[in-house]
């Protein structure tokens, strides 16, 4: 039994599923399930579950994680830098990565993470100096005025609220997030989430992620970063902008 | 006689009792430590918890050891002077030691280096294991522990390898002066693009760093996460030198051009 996965959701448990960028097996051999994960055209993992009532595979989008190296950061570098007058706000769209996560859902309702996995491009990027900066994931895109196209599985539309407190011009060619606060809603092949820049001078900006504006019928990721036990939820960007 | 035995009986009971006291100081002690420990475990470094610990309990052992001598009636005058005197024979002879103890001071109080550090000491690299009073205990990167007196890690140079987030990489690689310069670097810099691990901000740069008798000596120099250093300097050299064969660009070996002259003459010698 296969089902062919085209958008994000809740599926019923079966021996395979495929997509036209990955393919996962569950096989099931005495007391454990051997699953197996390939990623098209190549890269293969593969490990063994217990055995439980599993009755549902869920595929969500969730956190820009990626699986080799840790960091909660996402650079966001705009190819069309946004210039910003005194005391003034801008809504605007741009596209972001998101990673890709499967869980097991069993009789009980019990969810348990199996895998992520990241079909966008997986690059790094400093912020600030080597000292007292942070490395964070790179997201190149381009700043819309109208919500952006996403590729399945692999972005998602990122609303933002761009507000410039200050008293002078300031241009803004990046942003960076700790994305542990991120909130994905998905609906269908598509998801989103919602930011907010907040501009204190042309040097500094406060950068924070929140509820998306219209979240009816869609459904809220499940978090991989355990955000409960965090307290801070803004980024004060102080290495420029 | 009777007196004497009198006293010395009464004196055995007393430092019996004062031996008692301190080692229910002693075990007291032991248990206010841990309460502290337990406390201020995620208020002050380890480093300084120890330190805090030692200075209670030898702080306790020194003013107990004084005020059962006073107790006793032992002048603590004639002591001082004694002790005086002690301590420049004892100073002398253990010059070493007390520089080494004098210097692990410092090192608990200015803290150059921390436990659990990853650093280079004197040609020897490893993480920082332990800080003792008079050595400093590092656990090698090949496996050994290295005891390295306190003296002399307080007087050299220390490299920190953990200490900042980026570190940079730097490679020479040489082309053949036939080869082109500019494809050289467009293929070298796609490569470095498609590797996770290679920053892309800080930009890598790639540059001629030498016109060599043999060669052109090409410098790569990129960043990356301090915890991706070791593996990436050394997995992506050879990488780098086969995406310069695939696409046509060799590394030459050194070549010497031999010409002689008036080859007649040679011949006829």
């Amino acid at each position: 039994m296969e089902h062919f996965v085209d958008s994000y959701g809740s599926f019923p448990f079966l021996e395979k599923y495929f997509s036209g960028k990955f393919q996962i097996e569950f096989t099931k051999e005495s007391n454990f399930y051997i699953y197996k994960r390939n990623l098209l055209p190549e890269s293969e993992r593969k490990f063994t579950l217990p055995v439980l009532n599993y009755t549902n595979l869920l595929i969500q989008p969730t956190e820009p994680l990626i699986s080799d190296f840790s960091t909660t950061y996402l650079l966001l570098l705009f190819n069309n830098p946004l210039v910003l007058f005194p005391d003034s706000e801008i809504q605007c769209f741009c596209d972001f990565p998101i990673s890709l996560s499967f869980f097991l859902q069993n009789d009980r309702r019990l969810v348990t993470h199996i895998d992520m996995l990241n079909l966008s491009k997986t690059k790094l990027a400093l912020y600030g100096d080597s000292h007292k900066g942070i490395v964070c994931r790179l997201w190149k895109t381009e700043i819309s005025t109208e919500p952006v196209s996403q590729t399945l599985f692999e972005t998602g539309c990122l609303e933002l609220s761009v507000v410039n407190t200050s008293s002078v011009r300031a241009i803004l060619t990046k942003s960076v997030f700790d994305f542990s606060f991120i909130q994905i809603f998905f609906k269908g092949n598509e998801c989103k989430a919602k930011a907010r820049i907040r501009v204190i001078s042309d040097q500094f900006a406060e950068t924070e992620f929140l509820t998306p504006s219209d979240i009816s019928e869609t459904t809220q990721s499940i978090d991989l970063i355990p955000t409960k036990i965090l307290s801070k939820s803004k980024f004060l960007m102080e290495f420029g902008l | 006689m009777k007196q004497l035995s009198f006293i010395s009986a009464k004196f055995f009971i007393e430092l019996i009792v004062i031996i008692s006291i301190f080692i229910l100081g002693l075990v007291l002690l032991s248990f206010l430590t841990r309460k502290i420990k337990f406390i201020l475990r995620e208020k002050i470094s380890l480093q300084s918890l120890n330190l805090l610990i030692k200075i209670i309990i030898y702080g306790f052992v020194v003013i107990y050891v004084i005020l059962s001598l006073m107790y006793f009636g032992v002048k603590l005058e004639g002591l001082i002077v004694a002790g005086g005197f002690l301590s420049i024979i004892v100073g002398l002879a253990t010059q070493k030691v007390l520089g080494n103890g004098i210097a692990g001071i410092f090192l608990i109080i200015e803290r150059p280096i921390k436990l659990g550090q990853s650093l280079t000491i004197q040609n020897i690299s490893g993480i920082v294991e332990e800080i003792r009073f008079l050595s400093t205990v590092i656990r090698s990167f090949d496996g050994p522990f290295v005891r390295i007196p306190n003296e002399q890690v307080f007087n050299s140079v220390i490299i920190n390898l953990m200490e900042n987030v980026a570190r940079r990489i730097d490679y020479l690689i040489d082309i053949r002066y036939s080869d082109d310069f500019s494809k050289a670097s467009k293929v070298l810099k796609n490569y470095l693009d498609s590797e996770t691990n290679v920053l892309a901000i800080p930009e890598p740069e790639i540059f001629v760093e030498e016109f060599a008798s043999s060669s052109v000596r090409v410098h790569i120099r990129f960043w990356t996460p301090t915890e991706k250093w070791y593996q990436t300097k050394n997995r992506l050299l050879p990488f780098l030198r086969d995406e310069l064969v695939k696409n046509g660009i060799e590394v030459p070996f050194p070549q010497v051009e031999v010409k002689i002259h008036n080859l007649s003459d040679l011949k006829e010698s």
